[in-house]
């Protein structure tokens, strides 16, 4: 035994040596890329050419232009997949390997702030005239601690719009969308009578509900003060307010009514697309991203049906009512330590990335850009893109919650919820159970 | 299966038969759904295709960079499994054979690496990694492949070595072997169920290992197949048929392995299993 254990002192006494020798050797390429024209930037993202997805596609094709712009600039791209991409980006921030430029998600800000590893870009978004003005109402907020901004957003969509099947609505006699949730309740009813899903929902992945129903209906009870406190954490909001039981409530409703199809736990949100697309539901919830992929793989009949609306007004809730839950979902974040030319170098391809004209390339796409867009009437839209651009300009973007709450939070929620709809537990008795992990 | 009736073997022959083809079906499922669009996948997930669409293939090796993915997956997977095997059974068979201080407890700890799940080790690894400088390495991957496929086949090869007279190795030696004759000579032949039972057992692990593989490289031209895999993943898409076409040609290598080893396997999964 004591000859095990001189070994094993031996070893991470070797070991140790070996940490040293290797952190000395991080040092000395840290300190290169000082003076001399040449800059070349790390950035890391999960853009994939092939996938053909609106935004990322956008912004490849803004970063092939700014590097024909800027000959001496090399821009080194790791490319992860959207689903490592968030695994890697955690594993490298605890690691301290960030690259200099990366994307982050609202969540991520506070975390990435306290180990000092991002950059105040207040300053920055008010070098171009007005700039930070330019962006969408509700855009900044994921990326904002105390009022000071971390992330430039780039696509800033609804996570909250109905698509509906106005040829269904038609044959069971609907005439048009639902103008009062009561309205809405009683379209339900009518579907049902006629033996057709009302909603396709598929909340396999847990997020669907949260994202595209609760945010919105959430903001719908409370209203923004609410969501605020429950931020700030100074104990004048809580979950098991009357007004946030009501929202849980809403959705529950829904279920009582049998408005979703019996399987929504088992499938997933490309599914209940699935559904719709197959004729067999009247309408399914989700951000305007589904927009694309109805566009591209939807049956033509079903297409040429398919409008866009949200959530209709609800009478007896407090909050506003012409809210969406949408903004920022990825934005592009500086490492806290690069410094001098190889900044403005970055600040230069950021601004490239993120301006107006960037903006009107990820609308041309298809998606909805976190920046203003002038001159939209003159574009040339997909059908569904303008309806949604449309019904977005006279709603308010509210926060989505799962964007920007605590993960162990969000699960809490979302698990809840998955059980709620089910009937397993009661809104009331949800709202404590997501209360007890906040006050924890 | 004299006892049973013409009509209790039809029953026990139907039985199976649903068995294998839950077994079988997400195969075939996976080789035909590779062919259809994402249109006809979207619509209908069980169908069979209405053209064949060899185009995927194409595709699926250009998006996923399989041709380069593959390669690297090989050449990992093969040497750590060669040194998985090497190493694993001179450890296990001096464990076996031989009585020495710290014997037991140098088996305990090798066993204690079961115990510990790889992700609780994802971060640690990565950031000793970066210190020592071994990130981004064409042999990256193959240490901590080695070091976590170690104790399980420590385990077959030891409690298997144990079982065979050690009259077999005395004899051997008087004949004149070294020790080194006596475990490739000897020895490693008459543990070969076993061993092939270890091949595959490390072999898969290797292959389908996901999350090192995502972390410890960088380097595109370093990556293996599972990290490929997810490009067929975007943000709110996913190229299912594209993605079915890129698995098949990932499970190929392992098929053949199996047939290649598998009615070895058989003898060595009972082989190993229980001790004296």
């Amino acid at each position: 035994m004591k000859a095990f254990i001189l070994k094993f002192t031996l070893f991470v006494a070797i070991v140790s040596l070996l940490t040293a020798c290797g952190s000395g050797d991080d040092n000395a390429t840290g300190s290169e890329n000082q003076g001399g024209d040449d800059v070349s930037i790390s950035l890391m993202h999960y853009y994939n050419k092939e996938l053909g997805e609106p935004a990322p596609t956008a912004q490849l094709e803004k970063l092939d232009e700014f590097a024909a712009n800027n000959p001496d600039v090399t821009i080194n791209q790791e490319i992860q997949s959207h689903d490592n991409y968030e695994t890697k980006v955690k594993t490298l921030a605890a690691g301290d390997e960030l690259p200099d430029v990366f994307l982050i998600k609202g969540s991520m800000t506070q975390q990435f702030l306290e180990n000092e590893q991002v950059m105040n870009l207040d300053e920055f978004l008010n070098e171009n005239d007005g700039w930070q003005d330019q962006f969408i109402d509700g855009t900044l907020t994921p990326f904002q601690v105390d009022g000071s901004a971390y992330g430039v957003p780039i696509s800033g969509g609804a996570t909250h719009i109905v698509y509906y099947n106005q040829a269904i609505f038609d044959e069971v006699g609907i005439e048009a969308f639902p103008a009062t949730w009561d309205e809405f309740l009683a379209a339900i009813d009518t579907l049902n009578e006629n033996d057709v899903t009302p909603i396709a929902l598929g909340n396999k992945g847990k997020w669907v509900l949260n994202s595209s129903y609760l945010s919105t209906l959430g903001n719908r009870y409370t209203g923004d003060e609410w969501f605020d406190n429950i931020l700030a954490n100074n104990g004048e909001a809580a979950f098991t307010d009357q007004p946030f039981i009501d929202a849980l409530s809403a959705i529950n409703q829904l279920a009582d009514r049998d408005a979703f199809n019996e399987n929504m736990n088992s499938i997933d949100n490309s599914e209940q697309q699935a559904l719709y697309m197959n004729g067999k539901a009247a309408m399914f919830i989700e951000g305007d991203w589904a927009a694309g992929s109805i566009s591209s793989n939807a049956p033509e009949e079903v297409l040429e049906n398919t409008h866009v609306a949200i959530f209709p007004a609800i009478d007896d809730a407090g909050g506003n009512q012409n809210t969406v839950s949408g903004g920022g979902g990825w934005a592009y974040a500086i490492n806290a330590d690069v410094t001098g030319e190889k900044l403005e170098a970055i600040k230069d391809m950021i601004y490239h990335l993120t301006n107006e004209e960037a903006g009107k390339l990820i609308l041309e796409k298809g998606q909805m850009p976190a920046i203003k867009v002038s001159g939209t009437e003159d574009m040339e839209l997909g059908r569904l893109t303008r309806e949604i651009l449309e019904l977005l300009e006279d709603n308010k973007y509210v926060p989505i919650y799962d964007t920007i709450l605590e993960p162990a939070l969000i699960e809490e929620m979302n698990n809840n919820m998955q059980v709620m709809v089910i009937g397993q537990v009661t809104p009331e008795k949800a709202a404590e159970n997501i209360q007890k992990v906040y006050s924890k | 299966m004299k006892w049973l009736t013409p009509l209790g073997k039809t029953i026990v022959n139907i039985l199976l038969l649903m068995f294998s083809l839950s077994a079988v079906f997400p195969i075939i499922w996976m080789l035909y759904s590779s062919f259809k669009t994402q249109k006809e996948f979207t619509l209908n997930t069980i169908s069979l295709p209405e053209t064949w669409q060899f185009s995927n293939y194409i595709e699926a090796i250009q998006v996923g960079k399989l041709h380069e993915y593959f390669f690297n997956s090989v050449y990992i997977s093969l040497s750590s499994v060669f040194l998985i095997i090497l190493l694993g059974f001179i450890i296990a068979y001096m464990i076996a054979r031989f009585s020495f201080p710290g014997r037991k407890v140098i088996y305990i700890l090798f066993m204690f690496g079961m115990l510990i799940p790889i992700h609780g080790l994802l971060v640690p690894i990565f950031i000793e990694f970066k210190n020592v400088g071994l990130l981004n390495k064409p042999y990256t991957l193959i240490l901590p492949y080695v070091a976590f496929g170690l104790p399980i086949v420590i385990f077959l090869f030891e409690s298997f070595i144990k079982q065979i007279p050690k009259e077999i190795d005395e004899a051997a030696i008087m004949d004149g072997c070294t020790t080194f004759q006596v475990i490739f000579k000897i020895i490693f032949p008459i543990a070969s169920p076993v061993i092939a039972t270890a091949v595959i057992l490390s072999f898969l692990t290797a292959w389908n290992e996901f999350p090192f593989a995502l972390v410890l490289i960088q380097d595109e031209a370093l990556r293996t197949l599972p990290v490929g895999l997810t490009n067929f993943n975007g943000q709110y898409t996913v190229n299912y048929p594209q993605m079915m076409a890129a698995m098949s040609i990932t499970v190929l290598p392992v098929l053949l392995i199996y047939l290649a080893f598998y009615k070895k396997i058989i003898q060595g999964m009972t082989a190993g299993s229980v001790k004296g």
